[in-house]
């Protein structure tokens, strides 16, 4: 009885600590909320009266518009780029059987690891030289690059789930390196593929570092756009278009859900086969 | 496919840097043939498997099948058949679609596919189920359905590679049947991967035995075990008494007497072998009988039984006949046959037939 008690006790406690690390996690991001309600023209919390009035003057601001379109014509083909080098990478590395497989792998990885300001730093030059400071396609390269690790590790991952057998099993089947690419490899990695490039989406759509180097006053994304905004006037417009960013982020979010809930299946289906 | 191909192996070798995963190696396998390779793992069988289905590229030498040499040949153009231990059911594809495979990669039309799959499915019985994913059948189904897809384009040849490790023992004698008789029908040449003894002895035609990347002995599963060729193979391929020699003499009727290192003497049938270094005798646990009282034999040794186990159809004594030498004996287990419990004292004895001397190779 005791012992039972006390578990409760100790559950209750386990219980209330997750969910305090979890608002820690969140709260930050969601006090941004309210504030784009907020009646009043500068930033406070909690906000003193309630109106939908910066959203209609998001609404009539061009920039805003013009940030989000660039940001699109950034992030679509920088998480395209990076779907089909970072496959590429993964199908290499994982099946490739190649002596320096762990190094290469590190090196794939680590535009990732390395901070960004260092990247761009970098980066600012050679695209300089290259004459794409303030391009699209400047920017596009600078977040391809940060974006082929995030499509390589879950493609990597999804081809680790499956034995290297199934490829041989078609090739001795008659099935020659492109259809079996096509008809065995690819159904096996596709929604890895489509995971890693919603991060990679959603990591561009996010990215500011990179952007402040590299974009200009016509090919300036979103997040550069809040910058400046909130370099000149507090005003909660900025609240009203981050809580725009935070809606696009958390649909992304929910996609990648609801996909990694279909592969959990796949691969219990998987299991149970094998044993 | 009415005759599978004849398979033969010229001196194929296969080294990755300086381990060599295949020494040179001569092998032929005959047309229709059931063959199967044992071995410890890491003995070379399933690199042995590799080259010829090609994913795994040869260093050295030939291997013909049907008068062709495939060394160099794609793996995807040399139309063997392969069953994986894992059985590889291609997850996104229902059974039907599974088994049509390999047709739908040779531009095979969509009614001869749809044809040729059902015939396979009621070959495996497995009609009605082409619908179905893989895995919503069981092992043994799937493990039918491997079959059915590996042998569908009527390749030359079909491999298999430990195809039923991943089952227990009951279905695992059932699946043995159903292999051997999906072979029989069919009069494919099969190479078989085990390192289940037992298995590849109740199914094959011939068996090789391989280890440390070479083959040691070629022969029928009765051969194997009644003359291994080495030490190896005798303890590889069921359970052998092995006693190390002293000294060898001819007698005067001419029976070769040999002299154990343990001062046992023991008459023995064949001459000892000359071609290297050392020998030892084997005896097998099936060939000696025990009993209460000492009665003429060739050879007999008494000793104290220190371990009795029963298992169907046969008991396992282990006698202890020396301070450091203990003989097994295997009896079946009829209700005649006298049961000896631990401590009894006993004789075994045996005749100089089944005392062979065999090369003293581990």
């Amino acid at each position: 009885m005791n012992w039972s008690t006390g578990q409760r006790i100790f559950r209750i406690v386990m219980i209330a600590f997750v969910f305090l690390g979890f608002l820690y996690l969140i709260l930050p991001t969601f006090v941004i909320v309210p504030l784009s309600f907020s009646s009043k023209t500068y930033l406070s919390f909690p906000p003193p009266g309630w109106s939908l009035k910066w959203y209609s003057t998001l609404w009539s601001q061009a920039n805003y518009f013009t940030a989000f379109f660039n940001s699109m014509k950034v992030g679509i083909p920088a998480a395209a780029l990076a779907m089909t080098l970072g496959t590429l990478a993964a199908l290499g590395i994982v099946r490739g059987n190649l002596r320096y497989a762990r190094p290469l792998s590190a090196l794939v990885v680590a535009p990732l690891m390395l901070p960004q300001i260092i990247l761009a730093i970098g980066m600012y030059p050679l695209l300089a030289k290259m004459g794409l400071i303030g391009s699209y396609l400047g920017v596009t390269i600078g977040h391809t690059i940060v974006c082929i690790p995030l499509v390589f590790i879950t493609v990597a991952a999804s081809l680790r789930n499956y034995d290297r057998s199934f490829e041989l099993a078609a090739m001795t089947m008659g099935a020659n390196w492109w259809k079996t690419f096509w008809n065995v490899t690819f159904p096996m990695v596709r929604l890895g593929m489509i995971i890693g490039g919603i991060f990679a989406f959603s990591f561009s759509f996010d990215e500011i570092i990179i952007a402040l180097f590299l974009t200009d006053a016509e090919t300036f994304t979103l997040p550069k756009q809040l910058y400046d905004e909130l370099r000149y006037q507090m005003k909660p417009t900025i609240a009203a278009a981050s809580t725009f960013v935070i809606g696009i982020s958390l649909m992304l979010l929910m996609a990648v859900a609801i996909i990694q809930r279909n592969v959990e299946k796949r691969n219990k289906a998987m299991r149970l086969k094998g044993d | 496919m009415n005759h599978g191909a004849s398979v033969i192996y010229r001196d194929v070798e296969k080294s990755y840097g300086a381990v060599q995963a295949l020494k040179p190696t001569s092998l032929e396998i005959k047309s229709g043939e059931f063959f199967s390779v044992i071995g410890p793992s890491g003995s070379g069988k399933t690199t042995l498997l590799g080259v010829t289905a090609g994913y795994i590229s040869v260093s050295s030498g030939e291997i013909v099948v049907n008068d062709e040499n495939l060394v160099g040949v794609a793996p995807f153009k040399r139309n063997i058949g392969m069953v994986f231990q894992n059985y590889s059911l291609f997850p996104h594809m229902n059974v039907a679609e599974n088994i049509g495979f390999p047709l739908r990669m040779r531009k095979v039309s969509k009614s001869e596919i749809s044809e040729r799959v059902g015939r396979m499915l009621e070959m495996v019985r497995l009609s009605g189920m082409g619908s179905r994913r893989p895995n919503e059948l069981s092992g043994g189904q799937q493990q039918r359905v491997a079959l059915a897809r590996a042998a569908i384009y009527d390749p030359l040849l079909l491999l298999m590679d430990e195809p039923l490790g991943a089952l227990d023992k009951n279905l695992r004698e059932v699946m043995q049947d159903e292999i051997k008789q999906f072979q029989e029908t069919l009069g494919a040449t099969v190479i078989y991967v085990t390192h289940d003894q037992h298995e590849a002895a109740s199914m094959s035609h011939r068996i090789a035995i391989m280890n440390g990347g070479e083959i040691e002995q070629v022969g029928t599963p009765r051969d194997l075990y009644e003359y291994p060729g080495n030490r190896f193979v005798a303890s590889f391929l069921g359970e052998a008494n092995l006693f190390e020699i002293d000294s060898v003499k001819v007698d005067a009727a001419g029976i070769t007497i040999a002299e154990t290192t343990h001062g046992f003497v023991l008459r023995v049938s064949t001459s000892p072998p000359t071609d290297s270094g050392g020998c030892v005798i084997c005896v097998r646990p099936e060939n000696i009988q025990l009993s209460v009282a000492q009665e003429s034999g060739d050879n007999c040794l008494t000793g104290t039984v220190v371990d009795v186990v029963y298992s169907t159809g046969t008991i396992r004594y282990r006698v202890q006949v020396n301070s450091d030498c203990v003989v097994t004996v295997r009896v079946p287990s009829d209700r005649q046959s006298e049961l000896f419990e631990s401590g009894a004292v006993v004789y075994l004895y045996w005749s100089a037939e089944s005392t062979r001397f065999i090369t003293d190779k581990s």
